[in-house]
Parts: structure tokens; C-alpha cells; sequence
């Protein structure tokens, strides 16, 4: 009996240990997770700064001192590169070690080992579209070359480092409500952050829609909507900048044959954001007040906590530069040195193209190419899920590239199409790792354009300026030479026609360099004039954010710093501009009721500035949308994709009775008066419903669009909801819902340098952190702080927080 | 009184170095010589662990602000943060004062513990 009894204790107290030491389902192990000792309760961190200490480390050549200032941004004073690299790894781990391993998870199809079988379907994408295999394609070259491959080495050794420091009380609170445990960091997860960014940025494609579209309204009327010049343009490169280079031959030019599409699915894309743009500029020596050229960026990306990005100085005996790097690579990606400054935006060319595979038979060992049999090579994918048995995933590679869906085959990304090869740029060998390191060192223009020769995938428009006051900008990237639209609509693999087979010689990039008007910018838009000898896309970001900067850039002398930041926050509407009064103009405003007379009358007075206390740019928005859906969803369909803002703009202002304005589900003939006023009507409906009848707070830009900055795991509560702000899509201050300036920076290169920036989060990314998030509110606001540039330790004292001194063990 | 304030130093002293479950086996230690009933070792378990993982949170909340706090209480919808008191409380009192029992069903019979020099 007493032995039955204590059998049952023991069993009791067993599985009560057993269960609060286990995740069920989202459930966090409780005892674990509530532990004082070991929990979540461990990871909040006290305000202010922890005493600076020293510390041993196994690895370092020689000893390292790292000052911390007021900002917790780390400057890193090494005797060598290797101990540089090392003690960012160690840094950056420090502070963003989740962050690190869940991205590089996410971009190699892991994410299931983390979370169960949820995200199973997002892993087996990812493996599908080849992203471990490119970023092994990257490791090769990153290895084959000395300075990569020391500097992912030691960067690998420092986060490791830290990690082998860590007991699980110590792990990130996120391996706590996930319960899992950090791995050792290796090189290959570098690369595959460098993918991740390029799939974010390149990857979006919008062949399978166009070809949808081409099917449906015919050659001519697709050519009319999407055409291959945008009907309104301020290209990047200016017009009228001879070429400096003699082009290469063009490829023949046949005339486009789609190819049979019977598989076509309908569904809503889902893909990397279209408004993945960003801004930057600099303005010449001679329109500055400073005397030098200032520079300005603010890559547009989804904003997420903990912040993609992670300010940092390295300074060696011979280098010394500061700015942004992104948690998981070595060196700094956006930023200056003491000579030069550099930032970059995404360029849009067509590098990612599909190509339909006709296999021989089930096994798909072989496909139909140029009239025989070519063999296909499979690659083994296991994909592990957490609780389960793990996936095993062949995926079929071809000439072009993996197919990402066979045909018939449901997939996580539907704007993917079925029984298709992917050709993407940024499964070719490359090294892109490498012109960041270099710039890092550059001391001037040849540095800056040697550098930047290197860069194949997702390809930046860099911007570049120093102090000898040059100026500059090169859309680089490495381009396919293709004919003209080639690559816009699906494509045929039975033969090499459409193969990618040359590229643009690098040289022969559009580029500019110290242009008669005094300053360079790019904003994503179509980046030369007809004059340009080659093809790059069809379509890139629309006219109205690269026109408003010129605009204000051609009006600026005298700019300091500050003039710089307030582009950065202009909040004018040109689409508005453009639009507004011409719409207003085709509203008969008899036939508005008492509510939409008052909305009318509160858009007709709007200044055309997205401010965040206006009313003006909820009204415009909501009606521009709809007025987007009542011309364009009965003609293509709501599987596909809508023309650009300028096709609509052109069409209202001067096509009024326009065939698309026409609702073909009608027996009427609408012209643009009746859709206007009925997306109007539409409108005031459905704001009215949603805020309430009187125009006030709720109303407000600010409210409306209610900008959030969402953890990276959308863990609730981690993040940061309804940040009061203005700009919007097509707005310099591209801010957004849940995307826009994900870093905002100006460098005023000089004798030394002077540079401001800002970014939506903040440097730890550790939600327990005062710097979690302490950046969000000032950078809402629109403003940027001084980041701290120096020479040697102990520079200044006042802004210095703490310290740590790294020696070797 | 004996039971508790041992329970309380030793699982707290074993919680610096040990995982959270070492409170298990300390509290079911300090139970098997110290126990006088299955009641009391149970409520001496509870809130020796009890208190002190309620004065150590409550100690790590005051003195950072309450920031990493309210951020968990929202992830965990909790209507209110002094819920996740009371549960980390309760969680730390459950598993101490179920092994401290455990421990008191394990005693021996035959000898008498309350008349230890110790007590």
C-alpha cells in the first residue's frame, strides 16, 4: 500500500515537472518560461548602461576595445581586420542573436524546425526556390576570396563565441516562448542573409499575372496598359548624359510568343512587397552649404522589430567606418568613412524570368531542350518539423534554375507559375559580400566603381559622394541582354531562345558622375532615357517620389544636413497633384448627400501633403483605390495585377470616355464622370461606416493608415501599433502601414564627416531592453540623431556610455 | 516553519546554478527529513517556492521598470500584469509543494523528525 502510494507520488511529481518543462502548442513551457531564476523574467534588463568590464574570448590576435555610446552603438577599435570582424560577430550576436538565426532560418526553409508543421508549406517554398542552394553558390566565392572569407570566418568565431557563453537562462526571451535553442553560427548563414535580402528584393515577379492579362485582353491592349516606357518619367540617370561607352550588339529581336499557359491557376499573388524601394540622393559641393556634397538614404523595407538594421563603427589602422550593417554579415553595409559615403536603393530589373519544362515522362529525369532530351538534376530537400516526422523534398533543377511548382501543384507563393524553371540572378555565382568590404576601405571614385564591379544580385542604384566633391550614382547590377520585353511574359524551355546568354558589359551600367545640375538621386523609377542602348525592364517603381525629390533638389541651394532631412519627410502628393483636381472637376455635385458634400468640400481644401493631421490624403487614398478597382477589375480580373498610377493618371486626364472606364458587367457605357462619382459615393460609404459620421480624429491621415512595426515573429505585444505618422505609398516619406524608411540617413562627408541617422526600432533586440525600441518615437517624428564618428577611443567622453575590452583566451 | 525557510534558502540557492526543476529534488530532500505532514509539508513547499519566485520577479520588475513585464503580460493577453505574479507564484508554488509532499510520503515512519536537534 505504502509502496503503491509512493509510486503514485513520484508519478505525480514527475509528470507536473514533465509538463511544466514541455511547449504545448504555443504554449511556452511554463515552468521554465516563469522561472525568476531562468525564464523570461532574466531577460529584462535594467535602464541605463551595464558597467564596462573586460572580457577573454577564444580567437582574437590581439585585444580589442569596443565603446558603447549613448545610442548602444558599438565602436569597435581593432589592430586587424580579423579581430574586427570577430568582435562584431561577438557584438552583434550580443545584441540580436535571435534575430540572426530566425532570418537565416526563414530565408534556408527552416522555420518548421522551430514551429511545427504551420510552416511547412513556407519551408518547402523556400527550398523550392533554391534559396540554400544560391546562398551556397555565394559561399564558394566567398571563400575563393581572401578577404570574405577571413571576414565570415572571424565573424562566424565572434558570434559563436558569445553563444558558447550562454547558459538557456541567459537565451534570447524569444528560444524561451518558442523553447528552442540557438545552433553554432556558420559562414553559409551570412550568405543566406545576403539571399534573403536578394529574394526580398529581386525576387518578385510578375510574369504569371502579365501573361494572365495578355490572354485576356490581347497583345495590343496589354501593350497599351503596360507599356514598356512609362507615359511620365524623370529617369535617374538625367536625360541627355552622353554615353561614355560604344554598346554591344543587341540580341535579334523576335517578335513575343507567351508560352501555352493551360495551367494558369487563379489566385491572389503573394509575394515580396511591390513598394520594396527606397531613396537617396546627394546633392553637389556647390548647392551645399557645407562645401562638400551631402548624401542622403532611406532604403524602404517592412518594419519589423528587432530592426533589420544595426549601426556600427569599425575602426583598424587602415579603415575606419561607421553606419548600418544588417545582423549576420560582416562589415557595414550602408555608410562612410572618412573619404567617401555611399547608400543605395533597389534597382527593377527583369531578373527573374520562367520558363515552362516539358518533362519526358513521371520521373521528370528529362526535359524537352533544343530538340533532344536534356537530363535534370534532383536535389534532395529534408525538411525537419518539429512533433513530426520530417519532409523529404526533391527539387528539379533545370538549365534555368529549380522548378519551383510542378504543374497541378499548390503553392505557398501563388504568383509562382505551375511547371516552370526559375531563372533568378541570384543563384549565379557571385560575391556581393565583397563590395561591401570594399567600399568599407574605399578611399575614392576608381575604389568606389572597382568595389561595386562585384555586385551581380538584387542590383542597388549606389550613390556616391566624397570629399574631393564628387558626386555619383551607378545602377549597377549584372544584366541579362535581352531584347526588348523579353522575360515580361512567361517563356518557353523547350529551347535556348530565350536563354539568358550575354550580359551588359558592368562598364556599361547606366551611371552618372558629377552631372551639370548638381546632384544625383533614384527612387526605384525607370532609370534612363530612350537614349539607353539596352533593356532592363519593363516597369520600374512609378514617376511620383524620384519627381518630387528632383523637384526639390533643383530648388535647393545652400542645403545642409538638415534640408536633407526635411526631403526625406516631405509628405506632397503629386499623384494628388496630378489627379485630384481633374477628378474633383467630374463630380456633379448635385447628386451628393448632405455626408458627401462634407467630404467633398474637406478633399477640395486639402493642401495635397500626407500630413498625419490631415483628412485629405484617408479620402484620396480610399477613393484612388477604388476608383483603381471599378476600372480595372471587370477588364483583368482580380487574379492578376493592376496597370501602373501612370496609365490611370494618362487615361483621366486625357481620355475621360476612355473603353476602360466602361463597367462591362453594365449595359451602360460609363465614361470616367460615372465612375468617379460612383468611386466617390463608394468611398465616403465606406469611411463613414468605418470612422464615423463626423470628420475628426478618427479621420486623421495619422489614425487611418496607423502605422504598426510588428515583431519579426509576430509575437503580440512585442511590437509597436498605431504610430501616429504621415507620407504613404508613392510619397517620399514612403511610410506605410507596415513598411516604409526602414533606415533614414544624412552623411555630410568633409575635413571629417558628419553624419545623422535614425531607424524604426533599436540597437538591442531584446524586448526587456530600454533600447528595444527607443528609436521609433523620434523617428516618427521625422528626426534623426548625430551618430557618433571616431578617431581613436575615449574621443568623446560624453557620449560615451561604457565600454568592454575584449583579450584572447 | 523549519520546513519552509530551508525550502525557501535551499531551492533558491539550487536555482542560481541548477535548472528551475532542481526545486524538485530540494524540496523533496528537505521534505523527506522535515516533514510532519503531508498538509503541512505541501503548504511549506508552496510557499517557500511560492514567495520566493514572487519576491524575485517582483524584485527584477521594480528594478527594471516593469518594460520586459507589461510587454508579456500583453503577449499572454492578460487583463491585467499583476496576473503574471500571481502565476509565476502559483507555477513555482505548485511544483515545490507537490515534490515537498512527494518528499513527506517518502519519509520513514519509524523515526520521529520533530524531535531532531535541528528543529
Amino acid at each position: 500500500m505504502k509502496i503503491l502510494k509512493r509510486i503514485a507520488a513520484l508519478l505525480l511529481t514527475g509528470l507536473l515537472v514533465f509538463a511544466l518543462n514541455t511547449r504545448f502548442g504555443n504554449i511556452p513551457p511554463l515552468g521554465k518560461f516563469f522561472s525568476p531564476f531562468e525564464g523570461f523574467w532574466r531577460n529584462a534588463e535594467q535602464p541605463g548602461f551595464p558597467e564596462s568590464k573586460a572580457l577573454k574570448i577564444p580567437g582574437l590576435k590581439e585585444e580589442v576595445f569596443v565603446e558603447f555610446d549613448d545610442m548602444l552603438v558599438p565602436h569597435i577599435f581593432a589592430k586587424n581586420m580579423h579581430d574586427a570582424y570577430l568582435v562584431q560577430g561577438y557584438i552583434t550576436a550580443k545584441h540580436r542573436l535571435w534575430q540572426m538565426e530566425f532570418q537565416t532560418h526563414a530565408a534556408a526553409g527552416r522555420v518548421s524546425e522551430i514551429v511545427g508543421s504551420m510552416a511547412k508549406e513556407y519551408d518547402r517554398f523556400q527550398r523550392r526556390i533554391g534559396m540554400t542552394y544560391a546562398a551556397e553558390q555565394a559561399l564558394e566565392e566567398i571563400m575563393k576570396n581572401p578577404v570574405t572569407k577571413e571576414a565570415t570566418e572571424a565573424y562566424a568565431s565572434g558570434v559563436n563565441a558569445y553563444i558558447a557563453e550562454l547558459k538557456p537562462r541567459d537565451y534570447p526571451i524569444e528560444y524561451k516562448i518558442l523553447d528552442y535553442a540557438p545552433e553554432p553560427w556558420t559562414p553559409l548563414k551570412s550568405a543566406l542573409l545576403l539571399k534573403y535580402m536578394a529574394w526580398d528584393l529581386s525576387g518578385a515577379s510578375d510574369d504569371l499575372a502579365m501573361t494572365k492579362i495578355l490572354e485576356r485582353i490581347g497583345a495590343e491592349k496589354t501593350a497599351e496598359l503596360f507599356p514598356s516606357y512609362p507615359s511620365i518619367i524623370d529617369p535617374i540617370i538625367p536625360s541627355g548624359v552622353p554615353l561614355d561607352f560604344e554598346p554591344v550588339p543587341l540580341p535579334a529581336s523576335a517578335p513575343e510568343l507567351p508560352a501555352e499557359s493551360e495551367s494558369l491557376r487563379a489566385s491572389l499573388p503573394s509575394q515580396p512587397d511591390k513598394d520594396n524601394g527606397s531613396n537617396n540622393w546627394v546633392i553637389g559641393a556647390e548647392r551645399s552649404a557645407t562645401g562638400y556634397p551631402i548624401l542622403a538614404n532611406d532604403p524602404h523595407l517592412s518594419l519589423n522589430l528587432p530592426s533589420l538594421w544595426y549601426m556600427v563603427q569599425l575602426i583598424t589602422p587602415d579603415m575606419n567606418v561607421c553606419g548600418v550593417s544588417l545582423p549576420g554579415a560582416p562589415g557595414v553595409i550602408l555608410g562612410f568613412n572618412k573619404k567617401i559615403a555611399w547608400g543605395v536603393t533597389n534597382v527593377a530589373p527583369d531578373v527573374t524570368d520562367w520558363y515552362k519544362i516539358h518533362f519526358k515522362d513521371a520521373y521528370r529525369n528529362e526535359y524537352r531542350y533544343k530538340n533532344g532530351w536534356q537530363k535534370t538534376r534532383k536535389r534532395k530537400e529534408v525538411i525537419r518539423i518539429r512533433g513530426e516526422e520530417p519532409v523529404v523534398d526533391t527539387v528539379i533543377y533545370t538549365v534555368f534554375g529549380p522548378v519551383a511548382l510542378q504543374a497541378g501543384e499548390k503553392g505557398f507563393n501563388t504568383s509562382t507559375p505551375q511547371g516552370y524553371a526559375m531563372r533568378w540572378a541570384a543563384h549565379d555565382s557571385s560575391n556581393e559580400l565583397f563590395t561591401f568590404l570594399s567600399l568599407n576601405k574605399a578611399q575614392n571614385y576608381e575604389q568606389y566603381t572597382e568595389a561595386i564591379s562585384h555586385f551581380i544580385c538584387p542590383a542597388q542604384n549606389f550613390a556616391y559622394a566624397d570629399n574631393e566633391k564628387n558626386i555619383a550614382l551607378w545602377v549597377n547590377g549584372r544584366y541579362t541582354l535581352k531584347r526588348k520585353d523579353q522575360g515580361k511574359f512567361l517563356l518557353d524551355g523547350s529551347t535556348d531562345k530565350d536563354a539568358w546568354k550575354v550580359y551588359i558589359p558592368q562598364g556599361q551600367n547606366p551611371h552618372v558622375k558629377n552631372p551639370s545640375r548638381g546632384y544625383v538621386s533614384s527612387a526605384n523609377q525607370y532609370p534612363v532615357d530612350s537614349l539607353y542602348p539596352y533593356y532592363l525592364n519593363w516597369e520600374f517603381a512609378s514617376f511620383e517620389r524620384g519627381m518630387r525629390i528632383n523637384q526639390r533638389l533643383a530648388a535647393m541651394n545652400r542645403a545642409t544636413p538638415d534640408s536633407m532631412r526635411s526631403i526625406q519627410n516631405d509628405n506632397y502628393s503629386l499623384r494628388a497633384e496630378y489627379i485630384l483636381p481633374t477628378l474633383l472637376s467630374q463630380i456633379d455635385k448635385k447628386s451628393l448627400s448632405k455626408q458627401e458634400s462634407k467630404i467633398f468640400q474637406i478633399l477640395s481644401s486639402w493642401n495635397l501633403y500626407n500630413n498625419p493631421d490631415e483628412y485629405g490624403p484617408t479620402i484620396f487614398t480610399t477613393w484612388w483605390n477604388l476608383l483603381n478597382d471599378l476600372t480595372w477589375k471587370d477588364d483583368l480580373g482580380n487574379d492578376t495585377r493592376y496597370p501602373a498610377p501612370e496609365t490611370l493618371i494618362r487615361l483621366l486626364k486625357e481620355r475621360p470616355d476612355s473603353e476602360w472606364f466602361d463597367d462591362k458587367r453594365t449595359k451602360k457605357r460609363e465614361v470616367l464622370s460615372d465612375i468617379a462619382l460612383k468611386s466617390f459615393q463608394m468611398s465616403c460609404d465606406t469611411l463613414t461606416k468605418r470612422l464615423g459620421n463626423s470628420v475628426s480624429v478618427a479621420w486623421k491621415w495619422g489614425n487611418f493608415k496607423s502605422t504598426a512595426v510588428l515583431h519579426l515573429a509576430k509575437i503580440p505585444g512585442f511590437g509597436r501599433t498605431k504610430i501616429f505618422s504621415g507620407g504613404g505609398s508613392g510619397i517620399v516619406n514612403a511610410l506605410k502601414e507596415r513598411h516604409g524608411p526602414s533606415w533614414r540617413t544624412v552623411i555630410a562627408p568633409g575635413a571629417t564627416p558628419t553624419a545623422f541617422g535614425i531607424y524604426p526600432g533599436g540597437q538591442s533586440g531584446n524586448p526587456g531592453s530600454p533600447f528595444y525600441d527607443n528609436m521609433i518615437d523620434p523617428w516618427s517624428r521625422g528626426e534623426l540623431k548625430e551618430i557618433l564618428f571616431e578617431d581613436c577611443p575615449g574621443d568623446n567622453t560624453k557620449r560615451v556610455k561604457t565600454s568592454m575590452k575584449f583579450s584572447t583566451r | 516553519m523549519i520546513l519552509f525557510i530551508l525550502i525557501l534558502l535551499a531551492t533558491a540557492i539550487a536555482q542560481v546554478f541548477l535548472p528551475w526543476w532542481s526545486i524538485v529534488p530540494v524540496s523533496f530532500v528537505c521534505a523527506l527529513f522535515f516533514a510532519r505532514s503531508g498538509k503541512q509539508s505541501f503548504l511549506a513547499g508552496f510557499f517557500a517556492v511560492g514567495i520566493s519566485w514572487f519576491v524575485y520577479s517582483f524584485f527584477i520588475h521594480w528594478k527594471t521598470e516593469g518594460l520586459l513585464t507589461q510587454k508579456v503580460s500583453e503577449m499572454m493577453s492578460l487583463p491585467s500584469l499583476w496576473i503574471l505574479f500571481v502565476l509565476t507564484s502559483l507555477i513555482g508554488g505548485i511544483a515545490g509543494g507537490t515534490s515537498a509532499w512527494a518528499g513527506y510520503i517518502f519519509k520513514p515512519k519509524k523515526r520521529n523528525l520533530q524531535r531532531s536537534p535541528y528543529f
